[in-house]
């Protein structure tokens, strides 16, 4: 049994080498929800912090960049899943998020976006007023 | 808030590994393990980095028991609060990896690191799965 994983990891390893390239692009897997005032976008960017993300907003395009740290190499390499590359994804806004109030947080490798929606459309309460 | 039309270069070289992967790797499962990780033998001690974005460390319970790593842990949902999701790729739950080392550790001096979402792992080699050169008596 450990010698067929085995044998299946390093077919894996060698299908990886075969595609070798400089830089290999991660599409983040991403979460994005929507509250009544604002839509939420949340990556996985592991490797990642604050200082090496990069966010660009050109007109309603939102692009999410970074490198993923080139990995230690020296030594045998047994398994190897985690591909190193360039981060690279993008979003288009919808015309109702307010643009210049969009907020980035990055914690743990996890980069998280607030987009407040603009006011015209966020739900107002009508009050009826007593006869 | 909507996706991009996906310019279709970008994505060839994923798309290229994912056809490989079914023609060269038949028996691969279709779903990987989770967290994925890099494994690499430094002769004297095994590192392994595993990626495991937004986990909190006092949440990652690793183990080693004989030549058997264990990486375990619980990723959270993005809000506890009832929300309509319009995407949702990232993985989320209780997550178990059980990793084959090559040789015996002494996990008396495994050290382990979270930094950026990735957790890396040090492993010495145990004393008596080190090479001992034996002198010939006379």
């Amino acid at each position: 049994m450990t010698a067929e994983v085995n044998e299946e990891k390093k077919e894996e390893i060698e299908t990886i080498e075969d595609v070798k390239q400089d830089l290999r692009q991660i599409v983040p897997p991403v979460d994005i929800y929507e509250t009544t005032d604002e839509v939420v976008l949340i990556a996985d960017v592991p490797g990642l912090n604050k200082d090496s993300v990069e966010l660009n907003i050109d007109k309603d395009e939102l692009t999410i960049k970074g490198t993923f740290p080139k990995p230690d190499s020296e030594g045998e390499k047994l398994i190897s899943e985690c591909p190193y590359g360039e981060y690279f994804r993008t979003f288009v806004l919808a015309d109702t998020i307010s643009k210049d109030k969009i907020s980035a947080q990055m914690e743990n490798g996890v980069l998280t976006l607030t987009l407040p929606k603009q006011e015209r459309v966020k739900p107002k309460k009508i009050e009826i007023k007593p006869e | 808030m909507r996706l991009t039309v996906w310019d279709p270069f970008r994505e060839l070289d994923a798309f290229n590994k994912t056809v490989n992967s079914l023609f060269f790797n038949p028996l691969r499962r279709t779903r990987p393990a989770y967290p994925p990780v890099e494994m690499l033998d430094k002769g004297d001690a095994l590192v392994i980095t595993a990626e495991v974005p937004g986990v909190n460390k006092e949440e990652v319970e690793l183990t080693v028991l004989g030549e058997t790593l264990t990486i375990a842990g619980e990723k959270k949902l993005p809000t506890e609060e009832e929300v309509t999701y319009i995407r949702h790729e990232r993985p989320n739950g209780q997550f178990r990896r059980l990793i084959d080392l090559p040789y015996s550790v002494d996990p008396g001096k495994v050290i382990a690191s979270y930094k950026d979402g990735i957790l890396t792992i040090t492993l010495p080699k145990a004393e008596e799965a080190k090479p001992r050169k034996i002198t010939v008596g006379e």
